[in-house]
């Protein structure tokens, strides 16, 4: 439980470009305020939420579970947060930090973490090929894009990125987060952002045309 | 501008990132290039793929689902409250429970010589370092003259009397008799403990002799007659012995037991002024009034020649004696002892202490009485000392 006690967060700039329009909510839920921590829950559900379905490749479960205790993680390092910050930027650099350490718990040690383990034919925590994915999961790979199944190649591509290069892609090209926010939640230099992004794109372009012809 | 170049600022571009010039070379670029425009629709269109996975809600009830386990105590706070609170209530019991645990277990271990035999036996450290923290002072008990005994009838487990004998025997003889090393003397208290267990039985005539005190060999008795009979005669009065070097290792004086005596029955068979009497004697012996102590000895055995604490105060007799350096004294006392009680349980405590004295005085027969108390009497605790003593002073 918070702490009753936590002192009010300073107001907010009045600049339009650093409003955090969840001062009064984070305030109130400092204050032991339920109600408040639910509608921030409530607000950021979604993005915590598709943030860790992405990261953990689709599967929804495992993806709620994440985000329950992204969301707990965060309600109970409120009386921690100091406002310098939006609660946006911080429930998001939480939501990355805690993404990141539970896939590299997964692959040191893929049976413990995650609720069915790594893939069977997993190697080095990576999801297998997307071709042997779609011949285990479905007829033919054609037969899925003869039905607009591009999502779940999609998803499965993405999975086989890198935990860097799939985080940073999917914080920019599914989130919409601007570079700045990426760089202040994942803790980098923007000219890092920019570059690990490039890269990211262009790898997941290698991979998506084959499957976009 | 290279294909090279502009496929390097797809990403800026798909982000709008570009400007200006930048943005004006890359656009003229595409527009003449054929196979980067491809490249540019190809990158535009797994990218827009990617963001057309979108973003996904997570199952109805979720944020209820948070919100009940935010109200639920983290683990750590379970504990915390499991152990702690009320505070004003838990610390004091948990405080008495460790007290009494801890109680417990000290009482467990100091009533149960068996099993604090069978620890150090299996134990293969060095016996010193094996004893020296149970050589720590005992709290203080109160003198034992004082306390008449009590009991009459029966015998109480004998496991009592080592603890009520280990904490009378704390006091050193400090100027008369130089202090042993920790380790004898506990082990002496030990040794002392035994006799006086057995000083009990022989008045109670209930209890079964402990087999730790009988001889290896041959029928009760029979070995310390014979040890009596091998061991050197005494130096004559007035012969010229050797210097007396330092003593050796010397059990710790006289014994008194308050609880021992408690546990001495038939006091119907012994009349008060024998109570009085061996009470006053031992109370003087532990104050280290030597000299009172063995005028009270001495009347003792002569008022009441039949008492069963006789083997026991003629120990102790000697004990005075030999906590006086009066050794040729002392070791007429142990001899009597041997000769008189043969199937006394204290015979190997009467020879060790007996070999302690003939060392004293520089005669190397100590040194057969010793072997003869290990070979003798290997389970009695005297053979451990017995065994040191050999290593250090009869190699």
């Amino acid at each position: 439980m918070l702490d009753a006690e936590a002192p009010a967060l300073p107001a907010p700039a009045s600049s339009g470009a650093t409003v955090d329009k969840d001062h009064g909510l984070v305030n109130r839920a400092r204050g032991g305020d339920a109600e408040a921590f639910e509608a921030l829950v409530r607000r950021y559900q979604g993005w915590v939420f598709t943030l860790a379905l992405r990261m953990l490749g689709g599967d929804r479960a495992e993806a709620e579970d994440m985000a329950q205790e992204i969301f707990l993680k965060a309600y109970r390092g409120l009386k921690r947060f100091r406002g310098a910050s939006r609660y946006s930027t911080w429930l998001y650099a939480i939501a990355t930090h805690h993404c990141l350490n539970h896939l590299h718990a997964r692959r040191r040690w893929p049976l413990q973490s995650g609720r069915g383990g790594a893939h069977p034919n997993a190697t080095g925590g990576n999801p297998p090929p997307v071709v042997d994915r779609l011949a285990d999961e479905t007829p033919r790979a054609d037969a899925l894009l003869e039905r607009a199944d591009l999502s779940r190649i999609v998803q499965a591509e993405l999975a086989h990125l890198t935990e860097d290069h799939r985080i940073i892609l999917v914080l920019r090209d599914i989130q919409g987060l601007s570079y700045e926010e990426i760089a202040e939640s994942l803790g980098l230099e923007l000219g890092t952002v920019r570059s690990r992004l490039y890269r990211a794109r262009m790898e997941m372009k290698a991979r998506l045309t084959p499957h976009l012809k | 501008m290279t294909c090279d170049e502009a496929r390097g600022a797809f990403s800026d571009l798909y982000d709008d990132a570009l400007s200006g010039a930048a943005l004006v070379t890359i656009t003229q670029h595409l527009a003449t290039c054929p196979a980067c425009r491809a490249e540019w629709a190809s990158f535009r269109n797994a990218m827009q793929a990617v963001s057309d996975l979108g973003g996904a809600e997570p199952s109805p009830g979720f944020a209820d689902r948070v919100r009940l386990r935010a109200d639920e105590p983290s683990w750590s706070d379970r504990v915390v409250r499991w152990l702690f609170v009320p505070l004003g209530v838990k610390v004091p019991i948990q405080a008495v429970a460790l007290a009494l645990l801890a109680f417990a277990g000290l009482l467990l271990y100091q009533r149960s010589p068996e099993l604090r035999r069978g620890v150090e036996s299996q134990s293969a450290e060095p016996l010193v370092a094996r004893e020296a923290p149970a050589a720590k002072p005992a709290p203080a008990v109160p003198p034992p003259a004082e306390e008449p005994p009590k009991k009459t009838a029966s015998v109480k487990p004998q496991q009592e009397a080592p603890k009520s004998v280990r904490t009378e025997r704390q006091a050193p003889p400090t100027e008369k008799f130089p202090t042993p090393p920790q380790a004898r003397l506990k082990a002496g208290k030990d040794g002392a403990a035994a006799d006086l267990r057995d000083e009990a039985k022989e008045a109670g005539k209930a209890a079964e002799p402990s087999r730790d005190f009988r001889p290896k060999t041959g029928e009760p008795g029979a070995a310390g007659r014979r040890l009596l009979q091998s061991a050197p005669p005494q130096a004559e009065p007035g012969r010229a012995l050797a210097p007396a070097p330092p003593p050796v290792t010397s059990p710790a004086p006289a014994p008194s037991a308050p609880a021992v005596e408690k546990e001495i029955p038939s006091v119907s068979t012994v009349g008060k002024s024998a109570d009085e009497r061996f009470s006053a004697a031992v109370a003087d012996l532990e104050r280290q009034r030597y000299d009172q102590a063995i005028d009270g000895l001495r009347a003792f055995i002569a008022e009441h020649p039949r008492d069963a604490r006789v083997p026991g105060a003629r120990l102790r007799l000697a004990d005075a004696y030999m906590a006086q350096q009066r050794h040729r004294e002392a070791i007429a006392e142990y001899e009597a002892v041997a000769r008189e009680f043969p199937n006394s349980p204290i015979i190997p405590s009467a020879l060790y202490r007996q070999a302690q004295s003939r060392l004293a005085l520089g005669d190397r027969a100590g040194c057969q009485l010793l072997r003869d108390v290990t070979d003798h009497y290997p389970q009695a605790p005297e053979a451990d000392l017995a065994r040191e003593v050999l290593s250090t002073r009869c190699p």
